[in-house]
């Protein structure tokens, strides 16, 4: 009993030291945010506690970022990535559905292009992609920024494979109610599908969050620059103001952290409980 | 969707370099680079609002804005929107945004070096017949890299040069001596890695690192100074010519820098000025545009000294900047020769308007603005305007001239982090030597 409560206790201390190892680069990047530029790198090298603590507490970073105008580059992605998640689940989840329930011709062989297409990575279509909606008008708009992220093809794969973990008695009886696909769909799969819809919303938010190259290629105009490119602009060819960078970047690094952490416990629900007691 | 962010670098550059080759190849056999449109021989002020696309990357959106401002109160008929882009990917952007033949650019930023390698691929326009007489306006060296075969097809407008900082303290530390600012009292790169290792002894972090510390646009010089050319030769310096005794020499010094600890490791070209300004180093080879850096940080105590050369070798310092090229699919040609003109040209070019501190102005009489910068009245700058009017006349070279400039630096670059890294020069070079040939291949049909 008492080796017991050792080993968990010792197991416990573990864990931590561990976690607050993860935690180090985002306290070296905060406390960055809070220090000249100069400082940090005369703290990091060789690394001391100093790296973690400013000895000079200054807001000039968040200042200097406020008034190049990166509020509202970050709330451009705020918007991007937000569309993308409420319409991109929508149309993940009917696809999902689609390929999982409703019994089709043909159906294998659209769920092996779906697979298809989230194994070639985007940046290989970016280019002659870019070239088309530059043909069809669509460079520099919102539209431009929210389209290619709308079909992801992981998030309908993730979708999928929960549905059809549901038991197909539900839908079963439900039809046998008089319930058609579309009543199916919203009032069985939707309630129970929301651990999995928020993995597979976090999977279209992190799409658009770390977006550089694809915003690079259809934005010209920098009043619609997102938040990424706009850190990338910091650096000039002849200037560079890496305290600006680390505040930028820390807001940026924080914003997901907290949506992560806000969602974290639908993560661990599962299906267990679907009423069903197969 | 995921990817490790090393792969998605392959990625972005295998699909930039695919869409390039494959640009050149269209434009290959139309046999020319430039467009048919003819050219206005004079240009005429447009009657009606015109607005210019400029894309550019050289300067900040809000650098570039009181030059922008000085040409539209002079030009009131025409609206310049500057398109900022990333420094670091501009290269990269700018092709995939030419080879989409996008007709939204007028006039683009053009990395000198790269002005061949445009011209191939068609993005650039003549422009010899609307100025016809710039030798007598611009800087020789300028001149040269907006020239292919005897075209004129950009309008050069900003040169560079480099310089040694050192950090007094940590000198005098060593008990090594402040090095002249006269070009006649050079040191040696031999002597200033060895007072470097002294000074990393009496207590420096760092004994000398590099502004560019693995970019082709400084360290070219290592090579030239120890006799082994700008890296290409024979016909349209289409022959590598990486794998030389010069080239070994400058290389195995440099590398011995990182072996021996005197220049760190992993550290990337952003983050050196910084390591200066923090008084980390005690020699720093870099741009005059780090002055102000340099003067905010009170503590530093710092001078400036000619950029070094190697025992017996010639002196060679960085050159060459930006030019602007014309795109061929520009519909408002007019206003954007004006443009161009204006930045170039009149009364002394671009660099009259601008409130930040840069690099020496490619035209001949606007350089006077620029030398009396206050950057360069602080006393610990003293001797730095004559140093940099010397070294611009005497001992500045260019980058490679070549049509294949981009897989040439994108290889170089690969083959100095290699070095840097600890592999072996010899081998190293001679690896370079291969993956050029090939890469070149393409040119030499």
């Amino acid at each position: 009993m008492i080796k017991n409560r050792i080993g968990r206790t010792g197991l416990t201390a573990l864990a931590i030291i561990i976690s607050l190892l993860f935690l180090l680069p985002v306290i070296w990047l905060i406390a960055s945010t809070f220090r000249t530029a100069n400082e940090t790198f005369a703290s990091s090298s060789p690394l001391s506690w100093a790296a973690l603590w400013p000895q000079h507490w200054t807001l000039a970073n968040i200042e200097s970022a406020v008034n190049n105008g990166f509020l509202q580059n970050l709330g451009n992605s705020i918007f991007v990535a937000g569309v993308t998640v409420v319409v991109g689940l929508a149309i993940s989840a009917m696809a999902a559905f689609a390929l999982a329930v409703i019994p089709f011709r043909g159906r294998a062989a659209t769920f092996s292009i779906v697979v298809l297409s989230f194994l070639v990575p985007f940046e290989a279509i970016a280019i002659p992609l870019s070239q088309s909606f530059s043909q069809w008008g669509l460079s520099n708009s919102f539209l431009a920024l929210i389209l290619p992220g709308l079909g992801n093809g992981l998030a309908v794969f993730t979708l999928r494979q929960f549905f059809l973990g549901v038991p197909p008695s539900l839908a079963e009886a439900a039809d046998m109610d008089g319930a058609g696909w579309a009543r199916i769909f919203w009032s069985i799969y939707l309630p129970l599908a929301r651990p999995a819809l928020i993995g597979a919303g976090l999977i279209l938010f992190l799409f658009q969050w770390q977006a550089y190259l694809w915003p690079i290629l259809v934005v010209s105009n920098s009043n619609l620059d997102l938040a990424p490119v706009a850190i990338s602009k910091s650096f000039g060819a002849f200037t560079n103001n890496y305290g600006q960078v680390f505040a930028e970047t820390a807001v940026l690094a924080v914003i997901p952290a907290i949506v992560l952490l806000a969602l974290q416990r639908f993560f661990v629900t599962s299906v267990a409980s679907t009423g069903s007691k197969e | 969707m995921q990817v490790h962010k090393g792969v998605r670098r392959w990625l972005i550059a295998a699909a930039v370099t695919s869409i390039a080759a494959a640009s050149l190849v269209g434009c290959s056999s139309s046999g020319s680079g430039t467009s048919a449109t003819a050219l206005p021989t004079k240009l005429t002020e447009p009657t009606k609002p015109v607005t210019i696309t400029y894309a550019g990357a050289a300067y900040s959106a809000a650098d570039i804005k009181p030059v922008i401002a000085a040409f539209e109160k002079a030009h009131p008929n025409i609206t310049v929107k500057y398109e900022a882009d990333p420094f670091n990917d501009f290269n990269s952007i700018l092709g995939a945004q030419l080879s989409t033949k996008d007709k939204a650019i007028d006039v683009f930023d053009v990395d000198m070096p790269r002005t061949a390698a445009y011209q191939a691929r068609g993005w650039l326009t003549d422009i010899s017949s609307v100025f016809p007489d710039l030798k007598s306006k611009v800087d020789a060296a300028s001149l040269a890299a907006a020239t292919v075969n005897g075209k004129l097809v950009g309008m050069p407008y900003q040169s560079s040069t480099n310089l040694m900082y050192y950090n007094k303290k940590l000198l005098s530390a060593a008990g090594i001596a402040d090095p002249s600012s006269s070009p006649s009292g050079r040191m040696t790169w031999e002597q200033v890695g060895t007072d470097a290792k002294k000074a990393q002894a009496a207590g420096a972090k760092y004994g000398l690192v590099f502004d560019q510390i693995d970019r082709y646009y400084q360290l070219e010089t290592l090579s030239s100074s120890a006799g082994g050319g700008p890296g290409g030769t024979g016909t349209g310096n289409l022959t590598p010519a990486v794998d030389n005794a010069g080239w070994t020499k400058a290389l195995t010094w440099y590398g011995d820098l990182f072996k021996d600890g005197v220049a760190p490791r992993g550290v990337t070209t952003q983050e050196t000025p910084n390591l200066f300004a923090n008084g980390q180093v005690a020699f720093f080879p870099g741009g005059p545009w780090w002055a102000p850096m340099f003067e905010g940080s009170k503590d530093l105590d710092f001078g400036v000294a000619p950029y070094p050369a190697f025992a017996g070798g010639t002196a060679a310092t960085p050159t060459g900047g930006w030019s602007l090229g014309l795109s061929p699919t520009s519909t408002h040609k007019d206003a954007a020769l004006i443009f161009m003109k204006f930045i170039g040209l009149d009364n002394g070019g671009y660099s009259q308007y601008l409130t930040a501190l840069s690099v020496p102005p490619s035209n001949l009489a606007g350089g006077t603005k620029f030398y009396d910068n206050a950057a360069f009245k602080d006393p610990r700058m003293a001797g730095v305007v004559s140093l940099m009017k010397s070294e611009l006349k005497n001992t500045a070279i260019l980058r490679l001239k070549t049509v294949g400039y981009v897989e040439f630096e994108n290889i170089i670059t690969k083959t100095y982090d290699d070095i840097i890294n600890g592999a072996d020069v010899k081998s190293s070079l001679a690896s370079a030597t291969t993956q050029l040939k090939s890469a070149w291949a393409t040119y030499k049909k």
